[in-house]
């Protein structure tokens, strides 16, 4: 069992978090401020909000495990990974946030049936959609934060998951976005300053940066190669197929994208691409190194993985323990990745909320509920959202890494398409942005469930799903009547990012 | 990595409503 400074650690980190919470509270008086803070993000906490809502516990996990397993070939994902903060806000971000300041967009469910000009079917389809990957990404996390808590406390995994799951639901449900976006503040520090400490400990630990590299090779020549030759995972073409439906993917993640909204002023996008590209992609590569020193403590006999599939996911938990040989420096640990577990999460699940109230209750089924019903929607839903997952994770799906492949396939095959033809392409029509996404989806399960039961496709199964999206939002907007050019204009479509001078 | 921060640059110097 854990000694007292670890619990003393874990609960200080619980504590200020819905400390944070209720700060938060006294200032949301209306949905605005519940769902998108008010429209009040400055630059550190727009960049860090960025951060800490892209990178999850998952990814914590897992890079190392990938670098562990794969050696080099891997790197590709902290280039395009990253990348999905720049993308969002380049591509994204300036445009829908132009817009945003004349029509007070809150959820990009607005904006899709603004553009369109189709108030309910885009509408419900998208918000339906984007509820739907939403919840498969948020019970990966929670398996996440389970791993690393019943590691460090040897505790039962339903008493992880609560104490997990109580704590963000907390301060999420009572501060909204404003909880949301201050809380990743704390919690990106964390994360950033926990594995710049942490990473080059295993590292010098494993006998220092080139030994490891040195020992990778003599190990399997293809841990050093910058890619796989052809017949193995990794090959180039697979590599870039994989490396664009992480950018894009993540890019019109809903709990991503929709953070453009809540910025304050559209000065910041000058630099936020560069330091949440850059800030994040530091982090990245130090766990990475530290699953590539995993390879040789593991070959050296330092320590022995446990016997499960996803045995290479617990590789960071083992380096730690190995190399740093006080019980209270792992809880830091584990308030790094409850920091970022809880940074997506509670982003999630405000997301769901917004979906839900927002756009179906608000939007479609009743257009004249006051603020108050709206906003009290929205808790309830969070919280709801909260307990659906947790019994979802109680019993994980044996197919969870394949379920967050295919919940993040589906992101990119469902809007992408709609939202750069939206914003760019002024034939686009609503007829072909409903088909698109309805095709884009379906066929992301088909390809999906393909790749995955009957054969290995030579590029990642999203890249199908989105040609199939992008040849029908062709087709069948050249097909149809295009919408007025008054609703082109308000929404500022066309080939340009920045809006030209009125 | 390089190339990518190099590009980020250049749309910081340029971003100009």
């Amino acid at each position: 069992m854990a000694d007292i400074t670890t619990i003393a650690i874990v609960t200080i980190y619980c504590l200020l978090m819905i400390g944070i919470g209720g700060w938060a509270s006294k200032k949301v008086k209306n949905t605005e401020d519940y769902l998108v803070a008010g429209r009040s993000l400055g630059f550190w906490v727009f960049v860090l909000l960025m951060v800490g809502t892209v990178c999850s516990g998952m990814s914590l996990l897992g890079v190392s495990g990938l670098g562990f397993k794969f050696g080099w070939p891997t790197i590709w994902e902290q280039i395009f990974v990253p990348l999905s903060i720049a993308f969002c806000i380049i591509f994204f971000g300036v445009k829908l946030h132009a817009i945003t300041r004349e029509t007070g967009y809150i959820t990009v469910q607005d904006y899709l049936a603004h553009r369109y000009d189709s108030p309910m079917t885009l509408r419900t389809l998208s918000a339906i959609a984007g509820i739907i990957v939403s919840f498969v990404y948020l019970v990966g996390q929670y398996t996440a934060i389970a791993i690393v808590l019943m590691w460090l406390f040897e505790i039962p995994l339903w008493l992880a998951l609560i104490i997990a799951t109580l704590v963000v639901t907390i301060y999420t449900t009572i501060g909204g976005l404003y909880a949301v976006a201050w809380a990743a503040l704390i919690q990106s520090l964390i994360l950033i300053g926990g594995v710049l400490i942490m990473a080059p400990i295993i590292i010098f630990y494993a006998g220092g940066f080139t030994h490891v590299n040195e020992f990778m090779a003599s190990v399997d020549p293809n841990l050093v190669q910058p890619w796989m030759p052809g017949g193995m995972v990794f090959t180039p073409s697979y590599l870039v197929s994989f490396g664009i439906l992480l950018m894009i993917g993540l890019a019109c993640a809903p709990h991503v994208i929709n953070n453009v909204l809540a910025v304050k002023d559209a000065r910041l996008f000058k630099w936020a691409p560069l330091l949440g590209f850059l800030i994040y992609g530091v982090v990245m590569f130090l766990l990475k190194f530290a699953g590539f020193a995993g390879i040789v403590l593991v070959k050296e006999g330092v320590f022995t993985l446990p016997d499960v599939a996803n045995a290479q996911d617990f590789v960071i938990l083992y380096g730690i323990q190995n190399a740093i040989p006080h019980i209270a420096l792992w809880s830091i640990f584990a308030v790094i990745v409850l920091a970022a577990v809880m940074s997506t999460t509670d982003r999630l699940m405000l997301t769901i909320g917004a979906m839900f109230s927002w756009d179906i209750y608000k939007k479609i089924i009743r257009p004249d509920a006051p603020d108050k019903q709206v906003l009290l929607i929205s808790k309830v839903v969070v919280v709801l959202s909260a307990l659906v997952t947790m019994i979802l994770a109680l019993n994980p799906p044996e197919m969870l890494a394949f379920l967050i492949w295919m919940g993040i396939g589906i992101m990119l095959s469902t809007f992408a398409v709609p939202l750069l033809a939206g914003l760019y392409w002024r034939r686009a029509t609503g007829t072909a942005a409903i088909v698109s996404m309805a095709l884009g989806l379906i066929s992301a399960g088909i390809f999906g469930a393909y790749y995955q039961y009957i054969e290995k496709l030579p590029l990642h199964f999203s890249f199908y799903a989105v040609l199939v999206s992008l040849i029908a939002m062709i087709i069948v907007s050249l097909a149809t009547e295009p919408v007025s050019e008054k609703i082109l204009d308000e929404t500022k479509t066309g080939w340009f990012i920045r809006c030209p001078e009125k | 990595m390089i190339i990518i921060t190099l590009l980020l640059l250049f749309w910081g110097f340029f971003y100009q409503n």
